[in-house]
């Protein structure tokens, strides 16, 4: 584990408030982007935060500092968000693949076709089944590696291997048409 | 375009996941296999427009909330043990309680014993006593009759 997040750690398992301000300083941008990633909207992504840094510090005595904080928190708001999205799921009333269709036809300028390609990005993101987000979310936004993946999702590596492949195969189907213009571009 | 085989190591490549000795195989493949490069070149697309997506930041607000709720839980868990505490304490007090009463109920049987014994042995003196007498009055009636006969 990271020399400072060691340090933390043993100081938070002792009570020092202090340090667990510390933890959540240094954590809260990685785990807000990975939360905003995995459920799709900015207030959901804070619940998650927020119920993740409440899971990790009431359990901060059960880690045995086996893996990173990082990944050890990566772990918990994988679950949380996991969870809410099973939640939200049963009762969600509009799907957010219907973004792309509204979408149409709005392609006036520039900036305009730059938004809707990253909606149909997150679109593409958010019609993909959550095992193969997380991940593709880990892997393309945290950089982080197989191993550390497999670590984080308590999975063999070997499936993270195959997830990410498959994962990947489903953004390009959902992405189609934007890899034909490219390659229609590249032979023009 | 024919799909290759080993497609799937492709992610591996382009991950920075294979070894270093397989690596430069690979790119020897590469070279000579276009539905392999093909597919190379459209995961480092896809990264691209993944990777172009905006990071939300926290925002100082939202690190006050989360700062906040970090407070809340040391909170509880102080109360936490405070309360099993007082519980611990509690148990403590009654399990004192019933100690001392159980000590007392015994030091009132055992003073209650030295009475039995003091009226035992009262009981002996006075048998004792008895027999005093009794041994006197046959003294007595055995004087008197001695008395009689020499009379």
């Amino acid at each position: 584990m990271a020399g400072v997040d060691a340090g933390l750690v043993h100081r938070a398992k002792e009570g020092d408030e202090t340090a667990c301000r510390r933890i959540v300083d240094r954590h809260a941008n990685m785990l807000y982007g990975l939360a905003y990633s995995l459920v799709g909207n900015a207030a959901d992504a804070a619940d998650v935060v927020q119920e993740t840094f409440s899971g990790a510090f009431q359990r901060i005595r059960d880690f045995e500092e086996r893996s990173s904080l990082k990944t050890w928190l990566t772990r918990i708001l994988v679950r949380q968000a996991a969870r809410r999205h099973r939640a939200r799921r049963k009762h969600r009333a509009v799907s957010l693949s219907r973004i792309p269709e509204q979408s149409e036809g709005t392609t006036a300028s520039a900036a305009d076709a730059n938004l809707d390609a990253r909606m149909d990005v997150l679109a593409a993101l958010e019609e993909l089944s959550p095992v193969h987000r997380e991940v593709l979310v880990l892997r393309e936004f945290e950089g982080m590696s197989y191993e550390e993946i497999a670590s984080a999702l308590d999975v063999p590596r070997g499936t993270v291997e195959s997830r990410l492949f498959r994962a990947r195969r489903e953004m390009r189907t959902h992405l189609c048409d934007y890899e034909t213009n490219a390659s229609e571009t590249e032979r023009g | 375009m024919k799909p290759c085989d080993r497609m799937p190591e492709v992610s591996l490549y382009h991950d920075d996941e294979m070894p270093g000795d397989g690596r430069a195989a690979f790119e020897a493949h590469l070279a000579s296999c276009p539905a392999c490069a093909r597919e190379l070149e459209a995961l480092r697309a896809l990264s691209r427009r993944l990777g172009a997506l905006e990071r939300p930041q926290v925002s100082p607000a939202l690190l006050e909330r989360f700062h906040r709720a970090t407070g809340a839980v040391r909170e509880g868990v102080v109360l936490r043990t405070a309360e099993w505490l007082a519980a611990a304490a509690a148990a403590i007090l009654v399990a004192a309680c019933a100690w001392l009463w159980q000590t007392d109920a015994r030091a009132a049987a055992q003073t209650a014993i030295p009475d039995a014994w003091e009226l035992t042995a009262m009981g002996i003196r006075q048998d004792a006593a008895v027999s005093e007498s009794h041994q006197l009055a046959q003294w007595m009636v055995a004087g008197l009759t001695v008395e009689d006969s020499n009379d």
